[in-house]
């Protein structure tokens, strides 16, 4: 119908353009902590105008998808809108991006955000979902006019990180961001790598799922049940790998203070739910005790830590999950399960291979994890700087003080949260709000410091 | 009461003993004077909304009043933030402050930028014992615009020697402004005269 044709063309046109005002609009706030929101807001306000120029040229089979995608750009404005600095705890965005980039590359950029679902979460690159969008409208419109469009901004990569919105201050929880990067790893390695290892499981699988028909099943459900068992037993695997990698990676990054945050993390969950009814994720017990044993960064009390109070008792603090990890109904619960069984036996066989090639990812020099150990030093004059009242940002005697690295700022304050005796509920959210505030300044502070100071290279040895 | 000197003051920041002082971080020793030291403005500000009432009673106005007057903005280091003619707001040092029980500070406007029309406070009276960044009241008194960048050097820190307390720890106790962070809202609701002068109706 020629009338409803007219309506949708112009309507579409009015939305789009509506949309690119909008998304300027956003991009015009002067409180982003970083430029990668206002990159986000050019590239929707690029790719909506691009729409509203072409509309009129629009093959009519495509006239719907275009209204779907003019939703999803619309959707997706919702992460810059509330990345401004009044709804994130701002102070450490640019040292945390900066941070991560070091280790996933500088073409990575994010927007950090609040989310109300009680969570930390990361998107997939926006950059490349665009392109993806764009290409699907080929010849109509393609990603290279969209790139045509967004200049320099077609070269990045751009995610999101949300973070729980009522957790906004609570810096120590936001060493979970380590984990979230994990996943950006983490999804390189399945691109790269999972389908030469499926295929060498495949064969294995598939006995195990025929082993299972009840005599007499016939051939077509055999084959349907057979596929919906390798169905099922992949996803279990893929999710399984995603998620111990992003635990590691964690671990890699922050040592004792991704275990202490995942830890407090889990309390808030069932610790043996089963994944097959869970969307895939590990059990809570699996995944602690898999990052609490020592495979990728060792949490042990080196003779070295022994001089300092509060790091042996956050050490300890640590290994007393053991004890929690010992129970293995976790496993009981996955040994029931025939899917979980495979999926587990696959992850457990090929781990060590596959956190292999997750590290080659990074820089030779990046490929050593943190080891509080090695850190004890800092970490111990930051835990003591914490004790006085002060932020803990750098440590030395002046004039010869040193900058203090995010990963030992973050250990220092769990180590400062943990290890204190707590007398009443006030008393502990009295610590915290203190704690939390040092620890914001002192991220802010050491940032600037390398950046701008005269001491900008700090000691890692 | 002696203004302590450069020896003194690096003394002071170096000593491991109970008279340390901290001001952290110090980016250049170079910020260290004669007999003061330089202070940077941080990225912290609080502005007024005068658009939102019609007149402020700070003395009756409750908390949450106080705060729908004000507003934080953050300037990220490497932006600015304008400062017109006229115009009052509250903003704080870079550096974190402790002081000892022996030691008290001023915190005064570097001449440079009061040439410019640049007031930094009037009530910057620092006492033993606290912990915290410093805030300025901001005024421009000029009839040009400024243009302020958080990291700047805008005051400068004197520090004299003080009576020993009779508290073993100073500063401690119930305080308004406790290990502020940046700069804090006016909290004159708290005083404990607040309303004594005011007649009821």
């Amino acid at each position: 119908m020629r009338l409803r044709r007219d309506i949708q063309r112009l309507e579409l046109r009015r939305y789009a353009r509506s949309l690119a005002t909008l998304a300027d609009d956003i991009k015009q706030a002067e409180d982003f902590p970083t430029e990668t929101a206002r990159d986000f807001c050019s590239m929707v306000h690029s790719g909506a105008a691009l729409i509203a120029e072409r509309i009129d040229s629009a093959p009519e089979d495509k006239l719907p998808w275009i209204g779907a995608l003019l939703g999803f750009l619309s959707q997706n404005l919702r992460y810059p809108e509330r990345s401004r600095m009044e709804h994130t705890p701002w102070s450490v965005i640019q040292s945390t991006e900066a941070f991560i980039q070091e280790h996933v590359g500088t073409q990575c950029n994010f927007i950090i955000r609040p989310q109300w679902r009680y969570n930390y979460s990361i998107s997939e690159d926006y950059v490349s979902k665009y392109k993806e969008l764009f290409d699907s409208l080929t010849p109509w419109i393609s990603a290279a006019d969209l790139g045509g469009r967004i200049g320099d901004v077609a070269n990045k990569r751009i995610y999101c990180i949300s973070f729980p919105r009522v957790e906004k201050m609570n810096i120590l929880s936001h060493v979970n961001w380590g984990h979230e990067v994990g996943h950006i790893l983490g999804s390189v390695w399945e691109r790269t790598h999972f389908s030469a290892l499926w295929a060498s499981e495949e064969g294995t699988i598939l006995a195990r799922a025929r082993s299972l028909l009840p005599t007499g099943t016939s051939s077509a459900d055999a084959n349907l049940k057979t596929a919906q068992f390798l169905d099922k037993t992949m996803m279990l695997t893929k999710r399984a790998f995603s998620e111990f990698i992003s635990d590691a990676v964690g671990m890699h990054l922050f040592g004792p203070a991704a275990f202490a945050s995942l830890a407090e993390f889990s309390c808030r969950y069932e610790l043996d739910h089963n994944p097959a009814e869970s969307n895939g994720y590990p059990p809570w017990r699996y995944r602690l005790r898999r990052i609490g044993n020592g495979s990728v960064v060792p949490i042990t009390l080196g003779s070295r830590i022994l001089w300092h109070r509060k790091l042996v008792r956050y050490i300890q603090w640590n290994r007393q999950w053991e004890a929690l990890t010992k129970d293995t109904t976790d496993q009981t619960v996955i040994a029931s399960d025939h899917g979980c069984q495979e999926a587990y036996r696959v992850v457990e066989v090929h781990w060590p291979d596959v956190w292999r090639d997750v590290l080659q990812q990074l820089d030779p020099a990046l490929r050593v994890p943190y080891d509080i150990t090695s850190r004890y030093a800092a970490v111990g004059a930051l835990i003591d700087r914490i004790g006085r009242g002060l932020p803990p940002n750098e440590y030395g005697r002046w004039p010869d003080m040193q900058p203090a690295l995010i990963a030992d700022i973050w250990n220092a304050a769990w180590a400062c949260k943990v290890t204190r005796s707590i007398s009443s509920a006030d008393d502990y959210e009295d610590h915290l709000r203190v704690l939390f505030q040092l620890t914001l300044k002192a991220i802010e502070a050491s940032h600037v410091q390398m950046t701008f100071g005269k001491k900008r290279i700090p000691d890692t040895t | 009461m002696s203004t302590l000197g450069r020896k003194e003051i690096e003394n002071r920041l170096s000593t491991r003993s109970s008279r340390r002082l901290t001001v952290s971080p110090l980016l250049f020793r170079r910020q260290i004077g004669d007999a003061s030291i330089d202070l940077r403005l941080g990225n912290q500000f609080i502005v007024f909304r005068h658009h939102t009432q019609a007149l402020m009673n700070p003395s009756i106005a409750s908390r949450v009043e106080l705060h729908r007057f004000q507003e934080r903005r953050i300037v990220m280091f490497g932006r600015k933030f304008v400062l017109h003619p006229g115009v009052l707001a509250l903003a704080a040092t870079f550096e974190y402050l402790q002081l000892p029980a022996d030691l008290e500070g001023q915190v005064e406007g570097r001449s440079s930028w009061a040439r410019l029309g640049l007031q930094i406070a009037s009530a910057t009276f620092v006492e033993p014992g606290f912990s915290g960044v410093v805030t300025f009241e901001l005024a421009n008194v000029g009839n040009m615009p400024l243009e302020l960048y958080p990291g700047t050097r805008i005051s400068q820190l004197i520090l004299r020697e003080a009576s020993p307390t009779t508290t073993r720890k100073p500063y401690a106790g119930a305080r308004k402004y406790k290990y502020p962070i940046g700069p804090q809202f006016s909290r004159v609701d708290l005083d404990y005269d607040a309303r004594l002068f005011i007649k009821k109706e």
